[in-house]
């Protein structure tokens, strides 16, 4: 079955078509959720929210776009509600950084541990730096979808940056501490 | 010095192709959380959807009128309410809910009420109204909550009784409550948005038929579109006697529009008819060489004109692959049976199964292909003038066919397999004499079947054209059984290349 039955089947909630369906983008999607969680328990979570969202919604899905695509918002947006109600509780600070600040040198750093400095981002900065670094939104789509303003939005990716290149300086301190 | 990149360009390019498999675990939980289908959907009849999108309609228009009198004084009265999709769960109080800081943050809360027992707000957040916006109040509160009426160790959102709630309070402390639980339309397969709602007495308990309902679409807060959302805010303002509050919330639109347009309701479109309508060259044929107008002519060379089938058809699709078809067409059918000699004569040994009008009556045709000329011969008709020609015998059908075609292929070339049967309903036939370019019809056949059957067996090419037309070719072959009665061996079939045009809703 090509990929557009398999959506018609799920529309018709047939059960081995959304385990196909799922078989197919899970680990995809598991991907976005680690990126926006906070650590492994709670992307599971999110993953199995998402799905049920992506499974009841899918009737919506009008076959013009990327099917992947879709999903993934409505997995982004799942998430995002989520979080929403806990970013009150952390303490942004607004301040701009100059780019050249923002550089590294090219080591090769492993993915768990980049992951990992993003999981540990606090939930508006994490949020920020993966709408608008990894999955390409701008600011102005930011700030209205997480309802703040755009210079917010910026101030909080600048200061993501900064704690994670900080992070990384740290790590490679311990790990080639020759290099420096 | 190593080159140094800028830090976005790191965690790009790390991430860039980034997949993980999930835990085996993460499936079955969502399989044990899926709707279970145990009803098949049925696809329902044309008339049922249009039935039932007119009924909800109606019952939506009526219901929202009566859900919105004039604010009287700030009480809130008991509405009844037609849609069952509103309920009320009487064990929620809004006192629990905290709601009452004025302040112009976000705010959360997870509360357990424990005096229901089984009752928990799974996630809630409070919206004060932006100072930006229309000369209101800014200390006027909307708070929207997920509220799961049954629960469970590993999450709080699990079985089909989730409820939105959102209370509106204003600078008095007034809060009016709406309540929403999941509801889907299953009648005509629609995932509604009921714009409509109702404002339900605290003390009143409604007992909305489709609690019971299996769980199905779930207007999630996110998914409101803007005018939904206003539209339920401004009926609790309208409740407590207030202004009204437009609070934009296009998270949901944003998102949409990052590749398509959000459209404000979505109905989920199966196209299960299709009509067309088609042309088809027919070729006829048949297996055998009796003749079915006199046995004397069974060694006569015979020959079907090609003629012209044209009609409309109906299509159902039970499911994506089968589908049922009918339809009405008109079909002509000419065979001409060749080498015949005639000559007018005045006592007229006739075609056994011709019965002649007054010119037929006259004329008496010999097979040339025959040796022996028909028992009890005229003398006279020796004597005549003889003239060589063919005889003619035309049949028009309305013919109704009914048969199942199975899609082997899907998709912009689609190719299905067709089988089936046929009525054909004899509307009138002739029998004629044609000779040296002249024509005269001398009567009609006595022994064609006023009823006939086929059996039907064919391919169908489809090219879709634009959204919902499809042009189509499908070459069918269809065996007559019982086109004549005492026909000797003459078994007639055709072959119709049916091309037409498909238009499906």
């Amino acid at each position: 079955m090509n990929l557009d039955e398999l959506i018609r089947e799920c529309q018709q909630y047939n059960a081995q078509a959304q385990e196909q369906i799922y078989r197919l983008f899970s680990s995809k999607l598991f991907a976005v959720c680690l990126k926006y969680s906070r650590n492994q328990a709670e992307a599971e979570d999110h993953l199995q929210d998402g799905f049920l969202l992506i499974f009841e919604k899918i009737g919506q899905f009008q076959f013009n776009g990327s099917f992947e695509g879709w999903m993934k918002r409505v997995m982004i947006n799942n998430i995002l509600q989520q979080y929403r109600k806990l970013t009150s509780l952390d303490v942004y600070l607004q301040e701009d950084v100059a780019d050249e600040d923002l550089e590294i040198d090219n080591d090769d750093i492993p993915m768990d541990y980049l992951l990992k400095i993003i999981q540990e981002l606090p939930h508006r900065y994490r949020m920020v730096f993966n709408l608008y670094v990894i999955d390409g939104y701008s600011h102005k789509e930011i700030a209205e979808m997480l309802q703040i303003t755009t210079g917010t939005s910026k101030s909080n990716l600048a200061r993501a940056r900064i704690l994670l290149k900080e992070k990384i300086i740290a790590y490679k301190a311990k790990k080639f501490p020759s290099a420096l | 010095m190593k080159d140094k990149k800028h830090i976005d360009r790191l965690f790009q390019e790390k991430f860039r192709d980034f997949e993980m498999t999930p835990p085996e675990s993460s499936w079955r939980g969502i399989q044990e959380r899926l709707p279970k289908s145990s009803k098949k959907r049925r696809p329902l009849p044309l008339w049922w959807s249009l039935g039932g999108v007119a009924a909800s309609l109606l019952l939506g228009t009526l219901w929202w009128k009566i859900a919105h009198p004039l604010p009287t004084d700030g009480n809130l009265q008991p509405n009844a309410t037609e849609n069952p999709g509103w309920v009320q769960n009487p064990e929620i109080d809004p006192q629990t809910i905290d709601s009452q800081n004025s302040s112009a943050t976000d705010k959360t809360s997870i509360t357990n009420t424990t005096s229901s027992g089984n009752s928990q707000i799974v996630s809630s957040e409070t919206v004060t109204t932006p100072q930006a916006s229309v000369g209101v109040p800014s200390n006027f509160k909307v708070e929207k909550s997920i509220v799961s009426s049954e629960t469970s160790n590993r999450s709080l959102k699990s079985k089909s009784s989730e409820t939105i709630r959102i209370n509106t309070t204003n600078s008095q402390g007034t809060t009016s409550s709406l309540f929403k639980k999941r509801n889907e339309d299953w009648a005509n397969g629609t995932q509604t948005r009921t714009k409509s709602n109702s404002v339900l007495n605290q003390n009143q308990v409604e007992d909305p038929a489709e609690s019971s309902n299996e769980s199905s679409a779930f207007n999630t807060l996110n998914t409101l579109s803007a005018q939904d959302f206003q539209a339920l805010v401004h009926t609790n303002l309208d409740r407590i006697g207030t202004m009204q509050l437009p609070i934009p919330y296009p998270m949901g639109e944003i998102l949409h529009e990052k590749e398509e347009p959000l459209k404000a309701s979505k109905e989920q479109k199966i196209n299960r008819w299709q009509v067309h309508s088609y042309l088809a060259p027919i070729y006829l044929s048949s297996a055998g060489n009796g003749s079915p107008l006199d046995v004397s002519l069974a060694q006569n060379k015979k020959e079907a004109v090609p003629t012209y089938s044209y009609g409309v058809g109906v299509e159902y699709s039970i499911n994506n692959r089968w589908s049922l078809r009918s339809g009405i067409n008109a079909l002509n059918t000419e065979y001409r049976t060749k080498d015949v000699s005639f000559s007018q004569v005045t006592s007229v040994v006739g075609l056994s199964h011709l019965e002649s009008n007054s010119a037929g009556s006259m004329i008496q045709i010999e097979s040339m292909e025959s040796p022996v000329l028909m028992a009890a011969s005229n003398v006279n008709a020796m004597a005549a003038e003889k003239l060589y020609g063919e005889i003619s015998q035309r049949s028009s059908f309305i013919e109704i066919p009914l048969e199942l075609s199975y899609k082997i292929w899907d998709g912009r070339l689609g190719l299905k397999a067709i089988g089936g049967f046929s009525t054909l309903l004899l509307r009138d036939d002739n029998v004629a004499l044609i000779s040296g370019g002249t024509q005269v019809t001398i009567g009609t056949a006595d022994n064609i079947n006023k009823t006939q059957w086929t059996s039907n067996l064919g391919l169908g090419l489809s090219y879709r054209l634009i959204k919902d037309f499809e042009f189509k070719i499908e070459p069918m072959f269809k065996y007559q059984w019982n086109a004549y009665r005492n026909s000797g061996n003459f078994k007639p079939y055709f072959f119709g290349l049916y091309t037409g045009l498909n238009y499906q809703f």
